[in-house]
């Protein structure tokens, strides 16, 4: 007697090889049997009705690091057919942290993953400092699988306090820095995690950049002894910067036969060689012997923002930039003096893209207002309404802005990452992973979630870049393969029971909204899911598109090669 | 690095508390100093717009050769 048998489905097993009809039964936990055709009785059974049946997704790039501690289904996620989420990208994690650098590590997380201060500060129950009393706050409240990478710059801060911002560290240090990564990767920690590029939120760089080489590589060499991952973010946006960095993740790799991984592999109309120079550069590692691994994300890049809170798209403008960092009161001035407005105008239209991104200005939509008379504009174009009124696209935003006090919301939609044609090739490289989706990150900007069903609906059904198994493949099995995930991301006896039912023909992500569900005050993007039948974790239905999310809390702490002891 | 992999440019690596001067010292001894600051600025241009605070880092590369033409 099974306790759970899923007839009659679709099975993409997650090994990419052809799909078949047939049964999936589960015990505790597992897969106990594969086949067409299963004899034996279950307490649930449930007819697929030929629904594609699929390992559960695994999300490698997401920032649930704090919402993990209040909510343990990571929503939305899970909808979207993820039963694994792998936190602590990019050098931030939430421990280990001392106490003294709370307030440091909350303003950076804020900062780079755009989170609002009053939901962190709401929901976050700081009463933790190592990695394992870290995990231990939520492992018995987790509706999804939470694997966690050890942050370069948490471990920095431990070890040299605030000098981890101001130089290189000590040989001692290092010593301190490694035996410290040798306490997360035994308290359940994956790997780690670094950054090239980040700034914190006064605009220096985070901790982990200070690191000399040689830290670096101590790390990896403590990553070797446990057979774990390197995550970094390398200069993604520039061919020569990009491809010298992964000459030394190769080096690091071989050095220490670890698997690294870098994210993103983006493409943007500012640079149109980049990925395939980046991608001949990776094949050029591999064959050499290194595991490098790069992750790209399927769905372009859409940016929100009310000029309130500075944004990246600005970054590249200096007048912009400068006029946005101000507090309110004065950017208000500043948008209403004649000499900035000028200033700003000519900036808008002959300043610098931002790193990987081609942003126009008369192009932005105007997503929400906040003044009733202004409620029609809602939706449209800043160039279709200037032409109407027969006034400048931006001096038609700088006068809505000014008019509803910095609350309006525009929206700066598809600037990179958005031609599909170009990166289907990289995309269905046997090379590239699918990831860098960001999950739980950037929630006031823009919506982190549904890069799952995108791959489907835009890569599958709509370019058919990717076979219905292929795309499977490339959300389970590769990225287990590639993290050492040994007992997830496949359909077959003795794996965990993580699986998704869909509808290969709807399976998509809905239209992005802002959601006030955080706590304290608040909003979110989010996207629900669309074409998602049932998720199930470790064998327990968690959410079924008919009755939403359920109260089981079936999910655990996944470690590598190993899982973390009850 | 690997000697059998050719780097897609020469580069280095700051030392701690070098600024582009001091590499150009270190990398271009032969050369007039001005003139070897001003190159590694031309090869250089994301460290040399790099707004402040931000500063040079241990962790930064620095071209020391020009793009491929």
């Amino acid at each position: 007697m099974y306790q759970l048998k899923i007839t009659n489905a679709l099975v993409c097993d997650g090994s990419g090889s052809p799909a078949y009809r047939g049964d999936v039964a589960v015990q505790d936990g597992k897969i106990m049997a594969v086949g067409t055709r299963l004899d034996g009785d279950a307490a649930t059974v449930i007819d697929a009705q030929g629904r594609a049946l699929a390992p559960g997704f695994i999300d490698s790039h997401t920032h649930f690091d704090a919402q993990i501690t209040w909510d343990g289904l990571a929503t939305p996620s899970l909808e979207h057919g993820v039963t694994t989420v792998i936190n602590g990208n990019c050098s931030l994690t939430m421990a280990p942290v001392r106490a003294e650098h709370r307030a440091f590590v909350g303003a950076v997380f804020r900062q780079i993953e755009e989170m609002p201060a009053a939901a962190f500060d709401a929901g976050m129950q700081w009463n933790w400092e190592t990695f394992a009393e870290y995990l231990a706050t939520f492992r018995d409240n987790l509706g999804i699988n939470v694997a966690t990478l050890a942050g370069h710059s948490m471990l920095r801060l431990w070890v040299m306090g605030d000098a981890a911002r101001e130089r290189c560290a000590s040989a001692e240090e290092i010593e301190g820095m490694q035996q410290l990564l040798r306490q997360c990767l035994d308290a359940g920690a994956i790997g780690l995690s670094t950054s090239w590029v980040d700034i914190d939120h006064e605009h220096r760089p985070v901790p982990c950049r200070l690191a000399a080489p040689e830290e670096l590589d101590a790390l990896c060499a403590v990553l070797g002894e446990y057979g774990a991952v390197m995550q970094v973010v390398p200069e993604f946006w520039d061919p020569d910067l990009l491809c010298t960095r992964i000459d030394i993740l190769g080096d690091l790799s071989r050095r220490h036969s670890i698997t690294v991984t870098f994210s993103p592999l983006f493409d943007s109309n500012a640079t149109p060689d980049l990925v395939p120079r980046a991608l001949d550069r990776v094949r050029l590692q591999v064959a050499n012997g290194a595991r490098v691994v790069p992750q790209m994300q399927t769905r372009p890049i859409d940016v929100s923002f009310e000029f309130d809170v500075p944004t990246s798209v600005f970054s590249s403008r200096p007048t912009w930039w400068a006029t946005i960092l101000k507090p309110a009161g004065e950017t208000l001035r500043d948008f209403q003096d004649p000499e900035i407005r000028r200033q700003l105008v000519d900036e808008a239209y002959d300043g610098m893209h931002p790193i990987a991104m081609e942003v126009h200005f008369p192009d932005f939509l105007v997503s929400r207002c906040h003044l009733p008379g202004n409620k029609a504009l809602e939706g449209r174009r800043l160039k279709d309404i200037a032409e109407e009124r027969g006034c400048d696209p931006v001096e038609l935003m700088l006068d809505l802005a000014v008019e509803e006090q910095l609350r309006t919301r525009f929206s700066a939609v598809s600037v990179g990452h958005d031609n599909i044609s170009r990166i289907s090739g990289p995309i269905s490289d046997p090379l590239v992973q699918i990831g860098s989706g960001d999950g739980g990150a950037h929630v006031t900007r823009f919506a982190t979630y549904g890069d799952t069903g995108y791959l489907f609906s835009r890569f599958v059904r709509d370019a058919g870049a990717l076979t219905l198994e292929q795309a499977v493949y490339k959300l389970t099995g590769q990225i287990a393969d590639n993290w050492g995930l040994s007992d997830r991301g496949r359909i077959r006896p003795g794996q965990a029971a993580d699986l998704v039912l869909f509808d290969p023909e709807r399976i998509d992500r809905g239209p992005e909204i802002a959601v006030e569900d955080l706590p304290g005050e608040g909003y979110r993007y989010l996207r629900h899911a669309i074409g998602v039948e049932q998720v199930f974790v470790n064998g327990v239905t968690t959410y079924a598109a008919a009755g939403g999310y359920t109260q089981a809390r079936p999910g655990q702490l996944v470690a590598g090669r190993r899982q973390v002891a009850a | 690095m690997n000697t059998t992999i050719t780097p897609v440019r020469p580069w280095t690596y700051p030392r701690e508390g070098e600024d582009l001067q001091s590499i150009a010292r270190r990398e271009f001894p032969e050369r007039p100093l001005e003139e070897a600051v001003a190159d590694l600025q031309s090869w250089n241009l994301y460290l040399v717009f790099r707004p402040a605070p931000a500063m040079l880092t241990c962790s930064d590369i620095v071209f020391t050769g020009p793009p491929a033409a």
